[in-house]
């Protein structure tokens, strides 16, 4: 299982690389997480709601509500061109952190 | 026997009395626990243990508040006293021109314009003055992430404000030309300097939107729009009363433009000189 805190810090980034795919929803943004993932990303479910807000008020994502069916609702998120340029910027940091961690793991049995 | 709509109205009254208030946030907290529901279900889960599971899985109502808590925008406080203070004065000054709108001295069009100009050079400036608290806090030390969040916001609010009201009142007053001498443009400083004032002020807003400036560069580039609203407004202002009367100007006129003008070369001196500093809390 992966700790906690590095599961929040890349909720964002995960999200943004998501959406880029196509227009989601909380829930199936979970689930794909955690298929992905082979269930090792565990996102306490009620907290993806908090960032995904947050997400939209910084302008990264937009979101709409959708009929599904006997009236009930469905909020869908798509990401937005600021989304990208964010995603691009957190690519190169994750990236750059990979990069850093494979060159001091080379050739160690940790 | 289990009701799971009773249930699920149950838990939305504890969401709410817990503090998650916004109505589309809960339905949007509902719609997921009903998803989660339908799967379990879908899996072979009674209808009983299928919601328990879910609300478990999405969280308690203590957590998630806390969660939505920190969604709310920081602010910085001299931001919003100053911008408090522009919108308290811009509406006593409204009032006070609303007095020679009502006497006759003033036509509508006019009043319009007035009020519009004043409006967007005075937000320019106010943005201004944000740039030069940023450029004079930076000097002691950097600011927190919250206090740079507010006066961003504040900033690309104020040179948007600028800009949009600073457009009405150019075309207010094209309108009004075209009214009392028959074409729209006079080809005047004044008409010239609100244009100035006008460009800077959407490219500033765009290049922020489209974050291809830095929020360093940003708030330079407001201290710069001080200097141009400032020879746009009273620059060309001591040039037209220079014009209509023939001996000149007071002599303090230009010498308190210079002395502002200064002001704000020093200013973007030091903002652009690298500052070595620590994050405040």
């Amino acid at each position: 299982m992966i700790e906690r805190e590095l599961v929040a810090a890349s909720t964002e980034p995960l999200v943004l690389s998501l959406l880029t795919k196509g227009e989601s929803y909380g829930y199936e943004l979970i689930q794909e997480v955690k298929r992905l993932s082979g269930e090792k990303i565990k996102w306490t479910d009620g907290m993806l709601y908090p960032v995904l807000h947050r997400m939209e008020d910084n302008g990264w994502i937009k979101s709409r509500w959708v009929e599904i069916e006997n009236g009930r609702k469905r909020k869908y998120y798509s990401i937005k061109k600021d989304g990208h340029q964010a995603l691009k910027e957190k690519r190169a940091q994750w990236t750059l952190l990979s990069s850093v961690f494979s060159g001091l793991w080379k050739g160690q049995n940790v | 026997m289990f009701d799971l709509e009773r249930s699920i109205s149950e838990w939305r009254r504890q969401m709410l009395a817990a503090g998650i208030k916004t109505p589309l946030t809960l339905d949007e907290l509902e719609s997921h626990l009903r998803e989660d529901i339908r799967a379990l279900l879908s899996a072979g889960k009674p209808e009983d243990q299928a919601f328990r599971l879910a609300v478990s899985r999405l969280g308690g109502p203590g957590p998630l508040r806390t969660e939505f808590k920190k969604l709310k925008k920081p602010a910085c406080w001299p931001v919003t006293i100053s911008s408090w203070c522009f919108i308290g004065a811009m509406i006593l000054f409204a009032a006070y021109l609303s007095t020679r709108l009502f006497a006759g001295s003033l036509s509508l069009l006019l009043y319009a314009h007035i009020i519009s100009i004043t409006a967007g050079y005075g937000a320019a400036l106010l943005a201004g003055g944000f740039g030069m608290f940023y450029v004079c806090y930076r000097l002691f030390q950097a600011l927190s992430q919250q206090r740079q969040q507010s006066l961003d916001r504040a900033v690309l609010l104020f040179s948007q404000s600028s800009a949009g009201l600073v457009i009405l009142g150019t075309l207010l007053a094209m309108l009004w030309c075209r009214q009392h001498y028959g074409v729209y443009l006079l080809g005047d400083v004044k008409e010239a300097g609100a244009w100035c004032v006008a460009v800077w002020f959407v490219a500033l807003s765009l290049a922020r939107r489209g974050r291809r400036v830095s929020e360093r560069a940003m708030m330079l580039m407001c201290i710069v729009g001080n200097i141009i609203v400032s020879l746009a407004w009273f620059g060309a202002g001591i040039l037209d009363y220079a014009q209509k009367h023939r001996h000149g100007t007071p002599g303090y006129w230009p010498l308190g433009l210079a002395v502002f003008l200064g002001i704000q070369i020093i200013f973007l001196v030091i903002g652009v000189a690298p500052t070595p500093a620590k994050a405040d809390s």
